[in-house]
């Protein structure tokens, strides 16, 4: 089996769950957002001679990922830019009702960022590949989104 | 502070995510649907390209039926009235130094017809206008037989009708050319050998090949199959307009093998 080959496998058994979370946030649904993953991975697999290794496999399977959930998810297919046809959510509950409010007052994209880096733990860099946004405009956004969530939680009394 | 913040907000969002569901996806799963979608997309493959040649046939035989039929004429029919101006300026015939005239292009018939690689190719004949010549017994009106050989027309859906070929006339004196003749005219010996057909027997050549076999049409409308030993005969007009750089060469002989005329010519 080539390098690429398990790399792959690897990478479906560790980055599963965080990029089901990411799918989760723009589809809406979880059956939905298992079924996006495996396209990405089965879609990783198709074209894996394609791969270069010019950028990490990762950030190349999420740009996949990203690139299938802006086909299905809920955001705005109209716009032409693949992140501005996102727009993420967290799933609905009691568990952190603050946090569900102070998230969705931040802008699509930059909801889009904090779901990549905190939800499912991306460098910028690997942000960076997976958007096509550049590192200082992925670290400026997270910075700006930080800000804006930290105020809304302490606002409401929440210490984040 | 902002690596603190990162961590108690990363600790936020996982407490939001804390309720997902189990993961049932595993990695046959990914390898069942990679290779089912590799399936889908041969499939599609194979369909694009039978639809590209479907589509191309479509378009491409229509224009080559329609090209090829509009010029296929009969052995024995007037030539098509767009051709008809053009006979009086075909190509002369270089070295007979014939003077007959031009042809009365529209008594213009098909005398033969060949079916080579590249198409029908014809013989025509016609009448020169009359003229009047002078003589030492005064001016005397004549009129002579003009054969052009070898008519290529681009198709009657090409704007520009092209006649290629030579003319010769025949009849007595040498006003007319002198022809018919039994010298095959020594100075031009014939580069790639000539194609020896009995003299009831008219034939036009297109751009045969060595080992090609033609089918000639006989005046009284019967078929001749010839194989062609020497390759390399005529002069025919390509699609681009520009004369092929080919010899023309017809030799004709009577029953008795004798060679009754001999018509070449270089494309200009």
């Amino acid at each position: 089996m080539d390098g690429i080959e398990t790399a792959l496998e690897a990478l479906f058994a560790s980055a599963f769950v965080p990029m089901r979370r990411a799918a989760y946030s723009v589809v809406r649904d979880w059956d939905e957002s298992e079924e996006l993953v495996q396209e990405a991975f089965a879609i990783a697999w198709a074209r894996r001679r394609e791969f270069r290794g010019e950028g990490s496999l990762n950030g190349w399977i999420w740009r996949i990922l990203l690139r299938a959930a802006a086909r299905r998810g809920a955001g705005m297919r109209r716009q032409r830019s693949l992140l501005d046809r996102l727009d993420p959510v967290l799933p609905p509950g009691e568990r952190a009702p603050e946090l569900l409010e102070a998230f969705a007052l931040l802008p699509p994209r930059r909801r889009l960022l904090v779901v990549l880096h905190h939800v499912a733990g991306l460098t910028y860099d690997e942000i960076a590949e997976a958007t096509g946004l550049r590192v200082g405009t992925v670290s400026g956004s997270l910075a700006k989104a930080r800000v804006q969530l930290v105020e809304a939680l302490q606002e409401k009394g929440v210490r984040p | 502070m902002i690596r603190k913040d990162d961590a108690r907000l990363r600790e936020a969002f996982e407490v939001a995510f804390a309720g997902e569901p189990p993961v049932r996806s595993a990695w046959p799963q990914v390898l069942a649907r990679a290779a089912a979608a590799d399936r889908t997309s041969r499939r599609r493959r194979v369909r694009t390209r039978v639809f590209v040649v479907v589509a191309v046939a479509l378009l491409a035989v229509p224009a080559v039926l329609l090209a090829d039929q509009a010029w296929q004429l009969a052995v024995g029919s007037p030539t098509p009235p767009q051709v008809r101006p053009l006979l009086g300026s075909a190509i002369a015939f270089p070295t007979s130094g014939a003077t007959g005239g031009r042809e009365d292009g529209a008594r213009a018939v098909v005398i033969a017809r060949a079916e080579t690689s590249r198409g029908s190719v014809y013989l025509l004949e016609a009448p020169t206008l009359p003229r009047t010549v002078p003589s030492t017994r005064g001016p005397i009106a004549i009129r002579c037989r003009s054969f052009i050989t070898s008519f290529r027309l681009g198709g009657s859906g090409e704007r520009r009708v092209q006649v290629a070929g030579a003319t010769s006339w025949v009849g007595p004196g040498r006003e007319c050319g002198g022809l018919p003749s039994a010298d095959p005219n020594p100075r031009m010996p014939l580069p790639y050998g000539s194609m020896q057909v009995d003299a009831h027997l008219a034939v036009a050549f297109g751009d045969v090949r060595h080992g090609e076999t033609v089918t000639a049409s006989r005046i009284d409308g019967s078929t001749m199959r010839l194989p062609i030993s020497h390759g390399g005969y005529l002069a025919v007009v390509r699609d681009d307009g520009r004369p092929a750089r080919r010899l023309l060469s017809l030799t004709l002989r009577n029953a008795q093998g004798k060679i009754v005329r001999v018509e070449r010519s270089f494309a200009s």
